[in-house]
């Protein structure tokens, strides 16, 4: 399709989203959340075993496109910014299909001195406005029991193992995966959790999951990671975190997905030392990322990102 | 040898899985928040027509398979061979054997046209259209004042095949018959 130069983007589509980016300033604009732009070529990327950044050559060293605005943003708290918010482009290596395209609009945003829940509760605001949805807000250990019928915080992998099969779920991807507790958890909940999740928030995930998100301990005394997410149509749309303050931890966490990475033949990443400092010195806050793309998605009625994001094909492999 | 990674699957797609030829039905990228990424891609055997669901690491590649349809009128057949003929003016045939065509051999009327599958150059499977129209070659007499509504009873075709008809079908009519189900559709005027 040489010659496929007009956009999939609908005339309406791109109404719904300059109105949607439109409500979204306004939203923070009557909450003085101030709008704030920083570098999407960054000087380091996530290590996040799972993420993939795109870099590009800058002479000596190499600029990484950033998959989310997370490391600077941390350097504006750090700094004193109070409650701000980014709408900008990020990028992820590999990333095509229906929900997914390597360049996407998020909206993340922090809140100095919100908790976790608190951050719920206007992420539950934002979505009353825009979409008029009230979404429920569970925990994942009982969205998990409620359609794995065993506990994600204790199920040894052995048993999620044996659950995919029971439940015909094939996991060939996993088969020569070490440590696999956190895939086996993604694989089964994608599978048989998420399609139920019309607008509902996830909230404090299995600890192997944490990311970012501080641990806290549930009501039935296990060990969790303060993140929640954004479930729309059985499509992610938002997730957050409690933010994770404490520098010998987060070093830690790093040093851990690189030294994943390395087993697993990843590009190990450069350490963020400057987003280090700025973690550990900023006040104690809650963060989410949204994308904005999915969430139009929805609002549109449609399926396909390429509906949303104009000449987002132009990148896909295998299509042409 | 060809290969495909997964970021270059869609459906329609012909790979190579345990030995077997397969045509990707359905491809679907899942990158769960902060996990690993991986295609869940339904795969049909084009030798046993199973579908297999399967999951792949994102970045995985697989054998293509060299897999051809060709549009090709059924001939006859001599035992072991069902002969086919190619539609696109070359007139080439070719023979499939029993293993390939068995499925459709309830449905295979000579003239009709097919859509045979070949993988490296040998036929492996032979598909009928939605719809074959066959005559009616034996059934219990038709009974006067049957309308179409009521019980029905087994005809066999012309190709041997039974099905369900009314009951009002005779020997020597020609019906229609949906492939995919088996089932009677109607009575074609002939």
């Amino acid at each position: 399709m040489t010659n496929n130069w007009a956009s999939e983007v609908n005339y309406q589509t791109l109404v719904l989203r300059n109105n949607l980016l439109q409500d979204l300033r306004a939203f923070f604009a009557q909450r003085s959340v101030l709008e704030v732009n920083t570098p999407t070529l960054g000087i380091a990327g996530v290590s996040d075993v799972h993420l993939a950044s795109l870099t590009v050559p800058l002479g000596a060293h190499l600029g990484y496109l950033q998959t989310s605005p997370e490391h600077a943003m941390k350097r504006l708290l750090a700094n004193g910014s109070g409650p701000i918010y980014q709408m900008c482009p990020a990028y992820r290596a590999g990333e095509f299909g229906d929900r997914h395209n390597i360049e996407f609009t998020m909206l993340e945003w922090y809140q100095p001195g919100y908790s976790m829940d608190d951050l719920i509760a206007e992420v539950g605001e934002l979505l009353k406005k825009i979409c008029d949805l009230e979404p429920e807000v569970i925990s994942y250990q009982s969205v998990f029991e409620l359609h794995c019928g065993i506990s994600p915080h204790l199920a040894p992998v052995e048993d999620l193992v044996l659950l995919a099969k029971e439940r015909e779920i094939d996991a060939t991807h996993l088969k020569d995966v070490d440590d696999s507790q956190a895939d086996y958890l993604d694989l089964l909940f994608s599978a048989l959790v998420q399609p139920h999740l019309e607008a509902v928030v996830v909230v404090d995930f299995p600890a192997c999951q944490a990311a970012l998100a501080n641990y806290g301990v549930n009501t039935s005394g296990e060990t969790v990671a303060r993140r929640f997410e954004l479930f729309l149509d059985g499509v992610e749309i938002a997730n957050g975190y409690d933010e994770l303050r404490d520098g010998d931890e987060i070093r830690k966490r790093f040093e851990n997905n690189n030294a994943i990475r390395e087993r697993r033949n990843l590009p190990v990443v450069p350490l963020d030392e400057q987003a280090f400092i700025a973690m550990s010195s900023m006040d104690p806050c809650a963060g989410v990322a949204l994308g904005v793309d999915r969430l139009l998605m929805h609002l549109c009625g449609v399926r396909e990102i390429s509906k949303v994001i104009n000449f987002a094909r132009d990148h896909w492999p295998g299509i042409k | 040898m060809a290969t495909y990674s997964t970021n270059e699957f869609k459906s329609g797609l012909k790979v190579i899985l345990e030995g077997d030829p397969c045509n990707i039905v359905e491809n679907e990228f899942v990158k769960p928040g902060k996990g690993q990424a991986f295609n869940r891609v339904k795969l049909k055997n084009l030798k046993t027509g199973r579908v297999w669901e399967r999951t792949f690491k994102s970045g995985e590649s697989i054998e293509a398979a060299d897999v051809m349809e060709f549009d090709m009128e059924y001939l006859y057949t001599d035992g072991e061979y069902w002969h086919f003929m190619k539609t696109d003016g070359s007139y080439d045939q070719l023979g499939a054997d029993k293993s390939s065509v068995e499925e459709c051999i309830p449905w295979l009327k000579e003239t009709d046209r097919y859509v045979v599958t070949l993988w490296n150059e040998s036929p492996i499977a032979v598909s009928p259209p939605n719809f074959v129209e066959l005559e009616v070659s034996e059934t219990d007499p038709g009974l006067k004042g049957d309308t179409a509504q009521g019980g029905s009873k087994p005809a066999t075709l012309s190709t041997g095949a039974v099905v369900k008809v009314p009951l009002f079908i005779n020997v020597g009519e020609v019906i229609r018959v949906d492939t995919r189900t088996g089932e009677y559709q109607n009575r074609v005027k002939n």
